[in-house]
């Protein structure tokens, strides 16, 4: 925890001081001032879509008992880049609405063809993989006839952190508080690791709330793509690594869970900023790269008590 | 006490189950039959988890009511759990902080209670279900087909735990007979979906073997 807290904080006098130009973080300039407040907020973005994205997957992935699943589910990733696809197509904006709208949709229709001839979660899961595929061949259809701007599309599926502006900033502070209401609901998923009856008898509404729990994670994940584009990866990384480090309920593993999404997010946008000098490259590009080749160290490291 | 209407109940177009007038006052009560017989699904019935009607009634706290769940502890064929859940988490999920302690010293758990759920073997596993279910804080106890993963030993122990806790009233569902004439004491045999003996877990082995399994049935 300790650990994690200084890393934490380590990455953010980085993340303030390092760039393309470096800044003297002591007595800045007012130039320097304002590359710092630019920088704030690019961190504090990067932190806010870290903790959603790994807090949203928690819950996804305790509720479906599956350790591999984010918020992408429920095909509200797809939706949002459908969305962002269409608006470019139709030369229309804003693209962050178009995205909303486009997740939203997708998030709909899952909640529907999985509602069709029962209620269980494998029904919307199933649904969920059906929406995402049918999008994804929807996107990629839209973009062969967008032959200029085909890698603004590519950019968008990678997700892009970059500066917020005060409406946006709004968006992530609602999907940051349905990430809050997840963790006000830690003792219900702590029950939901039990089987249906068990929770049952144990007091919890099974189906309202897996239903609610799952709606408000597609939610939550909906708002963060539809403004940055997708994250494949910090979901499912975020919570395996923290059930590496601690073990317990999910009051435990979303403060974990939460703090080390956010850390890779954070430490991920900085590399995706100064790598190369003058482009930046995608942020969702590095995490998936950076985090992935952590994520491989950090289980064959830590395989052996795990192995039996 | 708890009491089941005469009824029937459909799960699909493949099953019924048919249900005659029962009081079930005697603990423990053994839901014996084959395979597909429909035990799984009338311990869900009396737990109130799949509802009939008219519905099934329990005694609690001195008036018969509705079965509700949360009026029963139920543990299913396969009880699922989080791996990463230390055994403490997990038993502590039954809400029980004061009793915690004795009941994992009667199953010698206590020195397991830090160690993750997933590093256990299925005995220790076995032990942390049973405590669970044994902590929760209410009389009626509905256990499905506990014994069918334990070797011999361990459904010893697992039978002289449950009978350190009279105070339990447990309804089983089992088709292991030898567990039954050991812990056993009323009976609901079924057969195809339908209550083909009800009686003492003596007369049971009588004359409702018969009924219940294939005539010539070894034990």
């Amino acid at each position: 925890m300790a650990l994690l807290l200084v890393l934490y904080v380590l990455t953010f006098f980085i993340s303030l001081s390092w760039g393309q130009v470096r800044v003297n973080l002591i007595s800045p300039t007012p130039d320097e001032l304002t590359l710092l407040h630019y920088r704030l907020n690019r961190f504090v973005t990067a932190s806010i879509v870290g903790v959603v994205l790994s807090c949203t997957a928690l819950a996804l992935q305790t509720v479906t008992r599956n350790y591999l699943v984010d918020s992408g589910l429920l095909g509200v990733n797809s939706g949002a880049v459908l969305g962002k696809v269409l608006s470019m197509f139709l030369k229309t904006g804003p693209s962050q609405l178009f995205a909303l709208a486009g997740s939203l949709a997708a998030l709909v229709s899952t909640f529907t063809l999985g509602s069709l001839g029962g209620t269980d979660i494998l029904r919307l899961v199933v649904a969920g993989v059906v929406v995402n595929s049918v999008l994804s061949s929807a996107i990629s259809l839209i973009s062969l006839y967008l032959y200029t701007s085909a890698a603004s599309v590519l950019s968008w599926t990678l997700g892009h952190i970059r500066t917020v502006n005060s409406g946006e900033m709004i968006i992530m502070v609602i999907s940051l508080l349905l990430c809050f209401v997840l963790v006000s609901r830690s003792k219900q998923l702590d029950i939901l690791t039990l089987s249906k009856e068990e929770a049952m008898s144990l007091g919890v509404n099974y189906r309202r709330e897996v239903f609610s729990l799952i709606t408000v994670s597609a939610l939550a994940g909906s708002l963060v793509s539809s403004i940055f584009g997708v994250f494949s990866f910090v979901g499912v990384a975020a919570p395996n690594m923290a059930r590496r480090i601690v073990s317990g309920g999910h009051l435990k593993m979303f403060v974990f869970s939460g703090m080390i999404g956010a850390l890779l997010m954070a430490v991920s946008d900085v590399i995706a900023r100064t790598s190369l000098s003058g482009i930046e490259i995608p942020t969702g590009l590095v995490v998936s790269f950076a985090g992935a080749v952590f994520y491989l160290y950090f289980f064959w490291s830590m395989s052996r008590d795990y192995s039996s | 006490m708890i009491t089941v209407p005469k009824t029937h109940f459909s799960y699909n177009a493949h099953f019924s189950l048919f249900l005659p007038n029962m009081n079930i006052d005697t603990f423990p009560t053994f839901l014996i039959g084959p395979n597909g017989s429909g035990k799984t699904t009338l311990l869900k019935i009396l737990g109130g988890f799949l509802k009939i009607s008219p519905p099934v009634k329990v005694l609690w706290h001195g008036t018969l009511r509705e079965a509700k769940p949360t009026y029963f502890a139920y543990m299913p064929a396969r009880p699922t759990y989080d791996p990463n859940f230390t055994v403490r988490n997990y038993l502590m999920l039954s809400g029980n902080k004061k009793q915690l302690e004795t009941i994992a010293d009667e199953l010698e758990l206590k020195k397991w209670l830090g160690r993750k759920m997933g590093t256990l073997s299925s005995g220790w596993l076995q032990r942390a279900f049973i405590a669970r279910i044994l902590l929760q804080d209410t009389p009626y106890v509905l256990m499905d087909e506990p014994t069918s993963f334990l070797d011999p030993e361990a459904r010893k122990d697992l039978i002289e735990s449950l009978s350190r806790h009279p105070e339990k009233h447990f309804v089983i569902s089992s088709h292991d007979l030898s567990f039954l004439s050991s812990f056993g004491k009323f009976v609901i045999g079924l057969r195809d979906g339908n209550v083909v003996f009800l009686g003492s877990a003596r007369d049971f082995f009588e004359k409702g073997i018969e009924d219940v399994f294939v005539t010539g049935y070894i034990m």
